[in-house]
């Protein structure tokens, strides 16, 4: 064969290589849709005779849109540094509501942690009365399971719901093809809720490949106040994926704190987008923890909507060898005089994989915006990757915006300082990413919270860590 | 309890360190002076185990041990205490909880029970009356935003705290004034027993106007070229170094 044949012959094996690759793509992506599909249909099965009309149409709405894009690839920009194939290969189930009952004992056992207060278990993706504390009633306030309060609540939770935005992405639009629980929290005005709400969804050992997606809805009413605290935690070895959807509202005047753990089981997939709106002179600030999963997402969309809105939000990853988080944050200014802080961290140990993207826009015309956004990145190895990245889209003119992004190592003469004093290398580095890790804590407003985010970062620290 | 012998130290593939000799018995504090760069606080680096000083020849042996095998958090489980020219700041962590954590993993070596929190709260507290260091320093960040003075006495409550056998002092004068100075001597006297060492590495004549050393050594470009009692100091104080240079001086006393 001569050398132009060779080359030929060679062009056309490639050409022939594209096509199947192709072709095997297209499979994997129609193979996914196929298998949703029929989850789909499962769970209309099984709702049909409970759900109102407008959820099924909400629903089926959502379904389409969902089939029309499919799942990202990593040629999406916003997940080009999150590769989500295994979620779509992944045949994960619908879970049936009351397949795994936990008892008291095993709960506490499960998760030995509590905060003074109102707490909703929710396990496998249903509320669990049995093990929830529920707060004695409130003139209007309504704190109860999504499921029950679409019966007791239909028009607000309709009205909220069916709202369109402009913030959902296709995980967004898959949990709403699904919704069937979760929590609805409605503050009325003028009231302050003292102790926090603690959401506690927990994933059983029983099932492998469950598909759970939680839907909250938290709407706090003008001048009121109130504190949310959501935890995925899990000490299951099963491959799971929670795919889940918080929506929240603080309205004129409003004060809302949100703190958020995810620690899930090490085979867990997570994809989780907080929505929040916040309305005039009103405050939403937030603190996100994140530990579990071995892939794990947390969009933050914040719409700061009118004059005056503020809003806090501080961040702390630490993912292990083998585990990957990924957070996006977007803050829309809309208004003038809007303020808002971020402060995300990362600790980074062992061949661990980290994303950061915050996105700050400042609309036409919002004036006297005052933005700052920091992300820190402490690596304990020389295997662990980080991509941070702001994103700053400002059209108006009279502007204050920073951003600084770092990433650096823990520092020799502070680590000799540490053992010079007998502590060991191991524990020399606990205690100096913690130190690193004090200034988003800090930001938890009570001390219970406080000590119940430390303990879990401490816990990282634990089992099968490993310095490399 | 502790014996250098021969101990040569590089840094930087720089020889700084050219064949130390140096003997400390329990109960005795000795005095390590000389003019800059003659290598004391390399010394002194070189006991607490700083892994920028590299020992190219000789050997150190504390309690009978090899202490150059031993990491720096094993040295300092085994009773050796640096207090640094320079303290590191921590922001971050609280004094009180790295204090307890160093506390604790030196009792654990020793096979004694971790002390809780509150218990060791009050133990610092009254450790902190000792260098006049108010009560909020236990919840401060380590060194984060001290003064010169401040980090120097906290390094003072370091050794107060972690009862070392040997305490290393390095220049932990520098810079103080006469108030604090006395307090330092006075801490520094406090830790004085019969189990215990104390070596002070100095620039100036006046901490041993306070604290009464047994002996004093002056070490100039890496040797130890004159050993003696009190009135060596006092002799250096009135005449500098210089005078040591000349030959035959060597020797010394």
């Amino acid at each position: 064969m001569d050398a132009r044949a060779w080359e030929f012959e060679g062009s056309l094996k490639r050409e022939i290589q594209m096509i199947m690759v192709q072709d095997q793509k297209k499979d994997k992506h129609s193979k996914a849709l196929e298998h949703y599909e029929s989850l789909f249909h499962g769970l209309n099965a099984t709702c049909k005779s409970s759900e109102p009309s407008w959820l099924e149409v909400l629903r089926r709405n959502a379904f389409l849109k969902f089939s029309q894009i499919g799942f990202p690839t990593t040629k999406t920009e916003a997940w080009k540094y999150t590769n989500v194939s295994e979620i779509e290969t992944a045949r994960f189930q619908n879970v049936q509501r009351g397949s795994s009952l936990v008892v008291k004992e095993e709960f506490d056992q499960m998760f030995p942690f509590s905060l003074n207060g109102t707490r909703l278990v929710f396990v496998n993706g249903f509320f669990a009365e049995h093990l929830s504390i529920l707060p004695n009633p409130q003139d209007g306030v309504v704190i109860s399971s999504l499921d029950l309060a679409i019966k007791t609540h239909p028009e607000i939770l309709k009205s909220y719901l069916t709202r369109e935005t402009n913030t959902e992405d296709v995980f967004a639009t898959l949990n709403k093809a699904f919704i069937q629980d979760g929590v609805f929290v409605y503050v009325p005005q003028n009231l302050e809720i003292k102790n926090p709400i603690h959401l506690i969804f927990i994933q059983g050992e029983s099932q492998s490949l469950s598909l759970v997606q939680p839907r909250n809805l938290i709407v706090i009413g003008p001048r009121s106040r109130a504190s949310i605290i959501e935890t995925f935690f899990s000490v299951s070895e099963h491959a799971y994926f929670t795919n889940g959807v918080t929506e929240m509202v603080a309205e004129e005047g409003a004060t809302l704190r949100y703190g958020r753990v995810q620690a899930e089981g090490k085979k867990a997939y997570h994809v989780y987008a907080t929505n929040v709106q916040v309305g005039k002179e009103s405050s939403f600030s937030s603190l996100v923890l994140d530990l579990g999963a071995k892939i794990a997402r947390h969009n933050l969309n914040v719409e700061l909507l009118d004059v005056g809105a503020s809003c806090n939000l501080n961040g702390l990853y630490f993912p292990r060898s083998g585990q990957h988080m990924d957070h996006h944050t977007s803050i829309q200014h809309q208004k003038p005089e809007g303020v808002s802080r971020q402060l995300y961290k990362g600790i980074l140990s062992g061949a661990s994989q980290a994303v950061f993207c915050g996105n700050i826009f400042v609309a036409p015309g919002a004036q006297k915006t005052d933005a700052a956004q920091a992300n820190k990145n402490l690596l304990l190895s020389s295997e662990a990757t980080i991509d941070t990245k702001p994103q700053l889209e400002i059209f108006a003119d009279d502007v204050k915006c920073t951003h600084g992004a770092a990433i650096g190592e823990l520092d020799p003469t502070q680590v000799f300082y540490l053992k010079s004093r007998g502590i060991s290398e191991l524990k020399a580095k606990e205690i100096l990413s913690l130190g690193f890790a004090v200034e988003v804590l800090n930001h938890a407003e009570l001390e219970t919270t406080h000590e119940y985010f430390e303990t879990l970062v401490k816990n990282q620290f634990e089992g099968n860590y490993c310095e490399k | 309890m502790l014996q250098i012998k021969n101990l040569h130290v590089n840094v930087n593939g720089t020889e700084i360190l050219r064949g130390i000799h140096l003997e400390i018995r329990g109960g005795e504090i000795h005095t390590i002076m000389g003019p800059n760069g003659s290598g004391k606080s390399t010394l002194a680096r070189v006991l607490a185990g700083h892994p920028d000083y590299e020992v190219t020849e000789g050997e150190i042996l504390f309690k009978g041990e090899n202490l150059l095998e031993l990491s720096p958090e094993k040295r300092a489980r085994s009773g050796v205490f640096l207090a640094f020219q320079y303290p590191v700041e921590i922001p971050g962590v609280t004094n009180s909880y790295f204090l307890r954590a160093a506390l604790n993993e030196i009792r654990a070596s020793r096979g004694l029970e971790e002390m809780d929190a509150s218990d060791f709260l009050a133990f610092l507290k009254e450790k902190m009356k000792l260098v006049e260091m108010d009560a909020s320093f236990a919840s401060r960040f380590v060194n984060d935003g001290f003064s010169g003075g401040e980090k120097k006495r906290n390094e003072v409550l370091q050794m107060l705290v972690l009862e070392p056998l040997l305490a290393v002092l390095d220049e932990t004068d520098s810079g103080l004034d006469i108030d604090a100075l006395k307090l330092v001597s006075r801490c520094t006297n406090l830790m004085r027993s019969k189990e215990r060492a104390i070596l002070l590495v100095t620039h100036y004549q006046r901490l041993l106007n306070y604290v009464q050393p047994d002996f004093v050594h002056v070490l100039m470009d890496g040797r130890i070229v004159k050993s003696g009692g009190r009135d060596l100091a006092l002799k250096l104080e009135e005449l500098g170094y210089e005078w040591m240079r000349e030959p035959g001086s060597l020797k010394g006393a």
